[in-house]
């Protein structure tokens, strides 16, 4: 669906200077500088996959989404979106796409919502049995219905998301790119966006490509991650992979029933780890560290309640949260 | 933590695909939806387009004072009469009006660029250009028009022209023609700010200057200002050429007599020109981040 | 732009109210200046900008030289009079280039109004310093016009030697004055209707035509002439020019001066009355 190859893309722009007389050297100089923002990005996303596009600020993501989109026109590379080039055969290409900018609405603001979506109809040339449908079907996907006539300057950001969304998807296209589509919203309209997300890749067979800083997006939603820092891809693959390349171990976490219950006792493949005693917990808390593929969770749970009593226990994944800190402030992904 | 993807498609499981079939949509049409809906917004606000409307007949009557103060002093401009001024800047305001109703919105490129909206544009199927122009309508266009008509009917009867249809054939399309060259180089000037940024004071110079030296017969400005005019700032094309012919002054030209009329062909080469440039230059777009 | 001013603010806020004075001078100053950087920040802008003056000099010289064609003198001025005059008068239409937009519309607009209130300069002082801050910004192109004018001998050093000059600086001073309270004025109706596109394009029209900056009043019909010389507009342009001419001199320039001085005031306090209704405005309807 999606190639891209060697992707760059560099901005220029003059120099500013400061100091004395600022303006008129600045007038008087030629001078610029050139930032990389997407530098020798490739991959492939096949129809129907759900792919994470993440990295940390800067790190070019908006950047090749408008590539991708036929926005921009690449400095350097190929790419190609469903055997087109998408910015010089920009219109055809923008008939099979849909795209919301989580920061920017492409809705028309003077305009009440329901008109805004006509409009989009008119444009992609669906049919008013076609568009009705649509309306009626996202309306109740996305609950719209307290504010379809409302004018968009007049929407709180949420409901101006899903209406951006529903515009994105109202002509039915085979590919979605959302660039931060759950930016600023609450849990509920997160939730209920992350579910529609998953519904159209579901049902429509909707390619997805999805950019967010929220990783709670990205693990209810991508199997495969692309993660890129410096406008360069530093990981690409399955995200279950790259967690257990960070963190090869899950954690029993038991809340005893007594204080004092005689020496610790881990089971063959389990570790011990402390844990702080934090003001939250009311009884002794234990964690054991094991690893998955040697000893299989079950056994570890019915090792330990053998021999203690226990109140409370959970298994818990490592943190993602933890894994992209490390891998944004070190800049590489492990081996 | 870690929760199974969502399957949304359990409580939907009913719901067929949505790949809806799409008609084409030709760019005219699509233009002219985009158009209707500007329009439905400015005349949604009427006090407003009233306002604006009033605006532009105040800034273009200040010049038609000032002509007309000129006039009344000095009988006659560069061999030219009242009546034949008249005309001439009647005409200058018409193709002025050509220009600004339907291709006014070139002056909304800075603000696109650099506030991003031009991402907008280039999402949606249709050619950017296109929606550019319909991207909001200015009801000050409204002004110029109305205006422009008023003056010309006036100067019709004070020209010394006798107006047989093929007069009158001449005059409609050496309007639309030098609407066409107004926009023409306004599409080109915009098309720079794909580059620089900021056109903004480089096309209200231009458009200033055609407005408050367009009421001229060419010959006030000299040789070498009529050459620049003619051929570097292409004024003549846009009123005076045509205007010679219509007042039997082809004699004062520089150029041979034909080129009164050249500017039927130039108007639209001109007008082609312009949109190539901007589709060329559109090209160095570089969106802004956010 | 809140750069400068931010760092003012907080030095003015905790000054006793000698320092108060002097920090709320230094906040102006920092503004005006911020205004005249950002006028010249971009380069095409500012090279287009002189182009301009300098095409639009030439081209009025042109007209009316032409316009005189061989008569020598009409309604008592001389042909190059007339040409002198219309080289001053765009000079001046771009100096006044207020006769466009103020900010301070805009910023109503943008709702940025309520920011600009925070700050403890008033938001009048505020606005008229970035409005002298982009005049001033136009004044070298305009120096560079009135040389080429010169070189070309198109424009005389003014009549009445160096005290003809020392009143025409004064009275050019009023003028700018008189043209910056009276765009304050129109400006300020942003408070009242977000719609004042049309009205600010109607009052430049006016402005530019009544000032005498397009054609001077020496030429109007008497009835008009009249009518004008009971408006603020020709004290902006057309008196300045007069004192230059010497077509007013001695005491019937101190005079014309004093109506400037006159109109300055008469206009400050219209300005004072409207912000203090502007204010009352904003306060209640929260802007
Ligand atoms: N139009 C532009 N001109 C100059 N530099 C730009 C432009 N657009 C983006 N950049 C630069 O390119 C780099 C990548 O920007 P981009 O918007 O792609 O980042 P991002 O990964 O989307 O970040 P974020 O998570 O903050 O949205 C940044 O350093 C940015 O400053
Ligand atoms: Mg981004």
């Amino acid at each position: 669906m999606i190639r891209a190859e060697g992707l760059v893309k560099e901005f220029t722009r003059p120099v500013r200077r400061t100091g004395p007389l600022a303006g008129v050297r600045s007038l008087l100089t030629r001078e610029r500088v050139t930032t990389r923002a997407v530098d020798g990005v490739s991959f492939t996303v096949d129809r129907g996959e759900l792919v994470g596009y993440l990295g940390p600020n800067g790190a070019g993501k908006s950047t090749t989404i408008k590539m991708l989109t036929g926005v921009l026109v690449p400095t350097a590379g190929t790419v190609e979106v469903d055997g087109r080039v998408p910015w010089r055969d920009r219109t055809r290409n923008a008939r099979g796409i849909g795209v919301v900018f989580g920061q920017r609405t492409q809705l028309w603001h003077d305009l009440p919502l329901r008109d805004s979506f006509e409009l989009v109809a008119k444009l992609y040339g669906l049919d008013q049995p076609d568009y009705q449908r649509a309306l009626g079907r996202f309306t109740e996907l996305l609950d719209l219905h307290e504010f379809l006539d409302t004018p968009v300057r007049g929407l709180s950001l949420g409901q101006r998301m899903r209406g951006d969304l529903t515009a994105a998807m109202l002509y039915g296209p085979p590919l979605l790119y959302l660039d931060e589509p759950t930016v600023g919203l609450d849990v509920v309209a997160k939730a209920r966006i992350r579910e529609f997300v998953a519904e159209t890749n579901a049902v429509d067979g909707t390619t997805v490509v999805l950019t967010t800083h929220d990783l709670v997006d990205v693990e209810r939603l991508c199997r495969r991650v692309l993660l890129i820092d410096h406008g360069q891809v530093l990981y690409d693959g399955d995200l279950a992979a790259l967690r257990r390349r960070y963190v090869p171990y899950r954690d029993l976490v038991v809340t005893l029933a007594r204080e004092d219950d005689g020496p610790l006792v881990a089971p063959p493949g389990t570790t011990v780890v402390e844990r702080p005693r934090s003001a939250r917990d009311t009884a002794r808390v234990v964690v054991f560290r094991f690893d998955p593929a040697q000893t299989p969770t079950p056994a570890v749970v019915a090792a330990v309640t053998a021999e203690h009593e226990v109140v409370d226990l959970d298994v818990t994944d490592p943190d993602l949260e933890a894994v992209i800190a490390e891998i944004y402030s070190s800049g590489r992904v492990r081996a | 933590m870690a929760e199974p993807p969502a399957d949304g498609a359990a409580g939907t499981a009913a719901r067929e695909p949505w790949r809806p079939q799409l008609r084409e949509v030709s760019p005219l049409r699509a233009w002219w939806v985009l158009m209707a809906t500007s329009l439905r917004v400015v005349f949604a606000y009427r006090s407003n387009l009233l306002n604006t409307a009033l605006g532009s007949v105040a800034l273009q009557g200040s010049q038609l004072l000032f002509v007309g103060v000129l006039l009344h002093r000095f009988e006659q401009v560069g061999g030219w009469g009242f009546g034949e001024v008249a005309l001439l800047f009647a005409m200058r305001l018409c193709a002025h009006a050509v220009c600004t109703v339907p291709f006014g919105q070139h002056s909304a490129i800075d603000f696109l660029i650099n506030e991003g909206d031009y991402d907008r544009l280039l999402l949606r199927p249709v050619s950017p250009f296109l929606q550019m122009l319909a991207w909001r309508f200015n009801p000050g266009s409204l002004g110029d028009l109305s205006l422009g008509v008023v003056v010309l009917v006036v100067a019709a009867r004070l020209a010394p022209v006798e107006w047989t249809a093929g007069a009158v054939v001449l005059l409609v399309l050496a309007i639309l023609a030098g609407g066409l060259v107004e926009a023409g180089v306004q599409f080109a000037l915009s098309s720079l700010s794909f580059r620089l940024r900021a056109t903004w004071s480089l096309k209200v110079t231009v458009d200033t200057t055609f407005a408050d030296f367009g009421p001229y017969p060419l010959g006030v400005f000299g040789t070498v200002g009529s050459l620049a005019l003619t051929f570097v700032l292409p004024l003549a094309f846009i009123a005076y050429l045509p205007a010679t012919a219509l007042l039997g002054r082809t004699d004062e030209l520089l150029l041979p007599a034909w080129a009164a009329y050249s500017s039927l062909l130039v108007g639209p080469l001109v007008f082609w020109g312009g949109y190539r440039a901007f589709v060329h230059q559109s090209r160095h777009y570089d969106s802004p981040a956010g | 732009m809140t750069g400068p001013v931010a760092t003012s603010t907080t030095g003015a806020t905790t000054a006793a109210p000698a320092g108060h004075l002097a920090a709320q001078a230094r906040a102006l100053v920092a503004i005006g200046r911020q205004s005249v950087r950002s006028a010249l920040a971009v380069r095409s802008e500012v090279l287009v900008s002189g182009v301009a003056v300098l095409v639009r000099v030439v081209l009025v010289i042109l007209v009316w030289r032409a316009v005189y064609g061989s008569t020598p003198e009409v309604v008592g001025v001389d042909r190059s009079t007339a040409v002198a005059y219309a080289v001053l008068g765009a000079v001046f239409t771009n100096v006044l280039n207020p006769f466009w937009r103020s900010s301070l519309e805009v910023r109503v607009r943008q709702g940025r109004i309520a920011v600009d209130l925070l700050r403890p300069v008033g938001l009048v002082p505020q606005t008229l310093a970035q409005q002298v801050g982009t005049t001033a910004a136009a004044v070298p192109r305009c120096v560079l016009a009135v040389l080429l004018a010169l070189v070309i001998g198109a424009l005389q050093a003014p009549a009445g030697g160096v005290l003809g000059l020392l009143a025409f600086a004064v009275s050019t001073v009023l003028g700018v004055a008189v043209a910056l309270l009276c765009n304050l004025v129109v400006a300020m109706t942003a408070f009242w209707t977000l719609e004042v596109g049309g009205a600010l394009m109607v009052y430049r029209a006016v402005a530019q035509f009544a000032s005498g900056a397009l054609i001077p009043l020496w030429f109007m019909p008497g009835w008009l002439r009249g009518t004008l010389e009971w408006l603020p507009f020709q004290a902006q342009v057309f008196t300045p020019l007069s004192v230059y001419f010497g077509t007013v001199r001695g005491w019937d320039a101190v005079g014309a001066v004093a109506v400037q001085a006159l109109w300055v005031v008469l206009l400050a306090l219209l300005a004072q009355l409207v912000w203090s209704r502007a204010l009352h405005r904003v306060v209640v309807q929260g802007g």
